[in-house]
């Protein structure tokens, strides 16, 4: 039997089935290196070293060279040996999710050794089962849509290579259906999505280590502040300026302060990817205190803890810590056994763009797996890193999403005192003697609404906003010494979430309510393909959060109640037109505009160069014609060389020169019998042609009507 | 000479053998050794699911649902396109012998392989519309006008083949002869000893020699009446034999088809062997048509007249 499954299968023949095979390979391999699998230095000896196997074993197909096999297999086992090794090393330290990259690599290393003893057609096929493996790999690791690129190259590879391997399984006659192959790929392609629209999504297993990574490692000066984007690490956070982008998308927030005066601009650029087990509000820090233009963070939102024991954080434990510290821990207590308990959500965040320290994550934050020693917490729930935060870290965060129901909330008739203890409170300070109007506009919208609780005044003035403001990012800069809230409550009432959420923080401080900004991300678009949110630069948000005594802290988001203000057709236009020109493609398009700028030009140099006569005849009659339209005698459309010639013959506008009628005439004959009489002229002939049309020059000046009659002569 | 079995089937029961090439037809479309290919990419996409699930990533349930669809296409295909497999014969021979190589020229209308059912023979495969020979191997004699083939197919992909039972008209009626058997003792056991061994029986042609009285199984119209008459016994007209006058081979079939071999090969030995002695052989059958009493010139025309044979009426 072992004999009878080892027999030499009949050698593969087909090209086009090892090219088709060599390609999925190769795009298995490309692809784990562009996840960053393997280095690009791997990829690149590894492509070349699977390609040269592939041409040795159709090379060898017939006769394959045994000693050849045995040497690779010795190598498999050598390879495989020092994978169980490294398998056995990253037990030992705890690491077995390291699994992945050794794993890569012997994917790879089997699938070279493989390529050079791939003869008969069970080979190939072989060899395509395991770039499958290596696309799945690579798979494993992909959080862009840009890998949709490699899928389809594989998945087009392998369909034509098993269309290969059907031609070969009946004899291998016949050209290749592609016709029939292209029907097949829709159908896989609908089929495939048919199966990922019914699979549920799917969901990191809690038993095994979550996703975290870094790919560059850059310590911070400063790792207790929020600092600029990962690449300028030793930055301090500024505020942003209105002249241009800031480094974090445009958006100007994640930073010391929270201008309200001015906006950036915010892009479409792919800031973070997430996967979370449920969207929500991912928030990177909060504000307490408001000085009528920006928020600024005091000293009991300002106040951080470091953890220190590397990944996973009990962040969990450092939030009770700080609520017990501050009183609130008792309090927060107070309803858990009507809180609907349970919610676990897992998110994972690829960072695409370098961002500020922070680490996002929905609402109480319970563990995190950051790969670094150390992490900053903030007593209002934010993190800190302690390293730069560039593209290609990773981290996880489990949070406890704990739905609180609104019947609870509306419980709460009183607010109770803020969590934190001391005469100052900065979540109900406002700046002193501003906010008469906005307290009595306040007082009088929770009196028409009869709301008592906290959340019913909430609730009365989101109402209240959602008929009396409008949304729109259009809105001119603040003035300096302008008020933000006044302005926009008792002036335009138009603005955007800042404006919006910092108006109903202001209203609700006015109310007793304590209150604070918070930003961050709402969830961006959702890629099905890769599972992910793809948050944006635009997708950066404010909201308020709201304290209910004995529940905590409560994001409430009204600029969602708030409808868009109606469009400007001018600026709506000249923005679409600004947007479209920095969208654009613009390799494709200036390829395109040069190839139409450059379309004329060369039609006009095919046109210049096709009218360009072509031999000594013609040469000789397009020195004539030129020479006659210098004297006004244009040549006619209709009439002969020989006619042209008596014509400028008899013609006096002639200033000097040896011609004579005569001498033109029989000039033009010999010229008409080179052109259409397949007598090529000697070069006596040729020299006194040319001699005759070189001597004709027209006279200087205002020509002499009725003087054709001749030509001057010398 | 007379051979006659003692086992008789009614008539037609040899054409009922005859097209029992094309009963017990599959029509359906039907997987073949599905079991392999299916648990494979079951437990397959099984594992992909874990991984994509133990990891949390979404590509890897996006190309393992490419892999799905790859290979629920590659499986089940087939079986969609195995209903349209036609095959049809180009050109087919005339005469064949049992047990015997028999090549048809057939051509398909995509690639597929094509085995005989109900013959014998051996796996074709087709590429596409390019003709072949498709081999069968006819186990017994008689008329062969189709032949049941199994089409099957597992385009696009290769991964599963599905397969259907078509009939394959043939061009023309395949005469299978029965395979020349050396009778030797066996059949000479069965014959009379002066109708295996005796003088040749005198015929109605040639030089008359004499009278002699009448023995069983002469004709009537050799009767020689006058010298009859005169010695008041029945008296036959002895004319000189000649050696190519016609053996007559009378052959009866038993219903059972076995035997109807046997019997049919021993014939065919027979008029092999009085053929290459130069002997004229007159062949007496039951076709379907009733009973045939012709002269055979070659073992051609003998082996079709004993493919058409049939069972005799008054066989059991």
């Amino acid at each position: 039997m072992i004999r009878h499954a080892n027999a030499p299968l009949p050698p593969e023949h087909s090209v086009t089935f090892r090219i088709a095979t060599a390609v999925a390979v190769l795009t298995g391999i490309i692809a784990c290196a562009a996840v960053g699998e393997i280095s690009l230095t791997s990829a690149a000896v590894a492509s070349g070293a699977a390609v040269a196997g592939m041409a040795f074993s159709y090379l060898t197909r017939n006769r394959p060279w045994q000693w050849v096999k045995i040497l690779l297999a010795v190598a498999v086992l050598a390879i495989f040996a020092s994978f169980v090794l490294q398998m056995i090393s990253a037990a030992h330290v705890g690491q077995l999710s390291s699994i992945e990259v050794p794993l890569t690599g012997l994917f790879v290393w089997v699938q070279i050794i493989h390529s050079f003893d791939v003869p008969a057609r069970r080979d190939l096929l072989f060899s395509l089962a395991a770039a499958g493996a290596l696309i799945t790999l690579g798979a494993a690791q992909a959080v862009s849509v840009g890998f949709l690129a490699y899928v389809a190259i594989w998945l087009g590879a392998c369909l034509l290579a098993l269309g290969c391997s059907w031609r070969s399984m009946t004899g291998g006659a016949g050209s290749l259906p592609l016709g029939s192959l292209v029907v097949t790929g829709l159908v896989i392609v609908l089929a495939g999505a048919g199966f990922l629209v019914l699979l549920p999504a799917p969901r990191a297993a809690q038993a095994i280590t979550l996703p975290s990574s870094l790919i560059s490692y850059l310590p911070l000066r400063d790792p207790a502040g929020v600092t600029g984007s990962g690449s300028q690490s030793t930055e301090p956070a500024q505020a942003g300026r209105a002249s241009g982008r800031t480094g974090v998308g445009g958006y100007l927030g994640f930073a010391s302060e929270l201008s309200t005066a001015i906006r950036g601009t915010l892009g479409d650029e792919v800031i973070m990817r997430v996967r979370a087990d449920r969207p929500g509000y991912f928030l990177g820090m909060t504000y307490d205190t408001w000085d009528g233009q920006n928020w600024k963070r005091s000293g009991p939102t300002g106040r951080i803890v470091e953890l220190s024991t590397g990944s996973p954080f009990d962040v969990g434990s450092a939030l009770s810590s700080f609520a017990q510290s501050t009183g609130g821990g008792a309090a927060q207590n107070l309803f858990d056994e009507e809180l609907a308990f349970g919610s676990v959500n897992v998110q994972t965040f690829y960072v695409a763009l370098p961002i500020a320290n922070l680490l996002f994550a929905t609402a109480d934050p319970t563990e995190v797996y950051f790969p670094e020693h150390s992490l900053v917490v903030g007593a209002d729930g934010s993190m800190r890193s302690t390293i730069a935060m560039t593209p290609g870290t990773v981290y996880t965060v489990i949070s406890d999403d704990s739905e609180i129901a609104p019947s609870l909330l509306a419980k709460i008739r009183t607010p109770r005192p803020s969590p934190h203890s001391g005469a100052s409170d900065p979540d109900l300070e406002l700046p002193p003697g501003r906010y008469s109007r906005v307290a009595a506009l306040a007082g009088e919208i929770v009196r028409a609404a009869r709301a008592t609780t906290t959340y019913a005044k909430v609730n009365a003035l989101e109402t209240w906003m959602s008929t009396h403001l409008r949304y729109s990012t259009d809105i001119p800069p603040l003035l300096a010494g302008q008020d933000a809230v006044n302005q926009f409550l008792f002036g335009s009432r138009v603005g955007y979430c800042e404006q919006i959420s910092t108006a109903l923080a202001v209203m609700l401080r006015t109310l007793g309510v304590p209150t604070r900004e918070a930003i961050g991300y709402v969830p961006g678009p959702f890629d099905p393909l890769s599972d992910l949110y793809e948050i944006q630069a635009k997708d950066a948000h404010s909201w308020v959060q709201v304290w209910f005594p004995g529940v905590g802290w409560q994001n409430f988001d009204p600029t969602a109640h708030v409808p868009l203000a109606p469009p400007d057709p001018g600026a709506v236009l000249l923005s679409d037109v600004g947007h479209a020109i920095v969208s654009l493609p613009w390799a494709p398009t200036g390829g395109a505009l040069c190839v139409a700028a450059a379309g004329p030009l060369v039609a006009v140099e095919l046109r210049r160069r096709r009218r360009r006569p072509r031999g000594w005849a013609g040469k000789i009659t397009a020195e004539l014609e030129r020479r006659g339209a210098a004297a006004g005698l244009r040549r006619q459309p209709a009439e002969t060389l020989g006619e042209y010639g008596s014509r400028l013959g008899n013609c006096a506008r002639w200033r000097a020169g040896p011609t004579a009628t005569a001498s033109l005439s029989a000039a033009t004959a010999l010229v008409e019998r080179a052109a259409y009489g397949s007598h090529e002229p000697d070069a006596a002939t040729r020299a006194f042609v040319e001699e005759v049309v070189n001597g004709l020059h027209p006279q200087r000046g205002p020509h002499r009507r009725g003087s054709d009659g001749g030509l001057t002569t010398a | 000479m007379r051979w006659r079995s003692r086992r008789r089937v009614p008539p037609g029961d040899r054409a009922r053998s005859a097209m029992a090439s094309t009963r017990c037809i599959r029509h359906l479309a039907l997987p073949e050794r599905a079991f392999g290919p299916v648990a494979g990419s079951v437990v397959l996409l099984l594992v992909w699911a874990g991984v994509a699930h133990a990891s949390g990533s979404g590509w890897v349930q996006t190309v393992g649902a490419a892999v799905a669809g790859l290979l629920l296409l590659g499986l089940v295909a087939p079986g969609f396109a195995a209903p349209g497999l036609t095959l049809i014969c180009q050109s087919s021979p005339t005469d064949a012998i049992a047990g015997s190589v028999v090549e048809l020229d057939v051509i398909g209308n995509r690639s597929m392989r094509c085995t005989a059912r109900s013959v014998g023979g051996t796996p074709l495969l087709l590429a596409g519309k390019i003709p072949a020979h498709l081999v069968i191997v006819p186990p017994r004699r008689g008329v062969v006008s189709a032949v049941t083939v199994r089409v099957a197919t597992a385009a696009p992909l290769g991964l599963l083949w599905w397969s259907r039972d078509r009939v394959l008209e043939l061009t023309r009626p395949l005469y299978v002869a029965p395979q020349t058997r050396d009778q030797g003792a066996a059949l000479r056991q069965t014959l009379t000893p002066d109708e295996g061994q005796g003088t040749p029986r005198p015929t109605l042609t040639g030089d008359l020699r004499g009278v002699r009285p009448y023995q069983h199984g002469d004709g009537r119209r050799r009767v020689h009446w006058g010298a009859s008459a005169h010695t008041g016994n029945l008296m036959i007209r002895e004319s000189e034999s000649r050696q190519d006058d016609p053996i007559c081979l009378i052959v009866d079939l038993p219903r059972d088809l076995d035997a109807a071999d046997r019997i049919a090969e021993d014939a065919m030995g027979e008029i092999v062997m009085q053929l290459n002695a130069g002997r004229r052989i007159v062949l007496e059958t039951t076709e379907s048509t009733g009973r045939v009493v012709a002269p055979v010139a070659d073992r051609v025309s003998a082996g079709r007249r004993l493919a058409r044979s049939v069972a005799s009426s008054d066989a059991r």
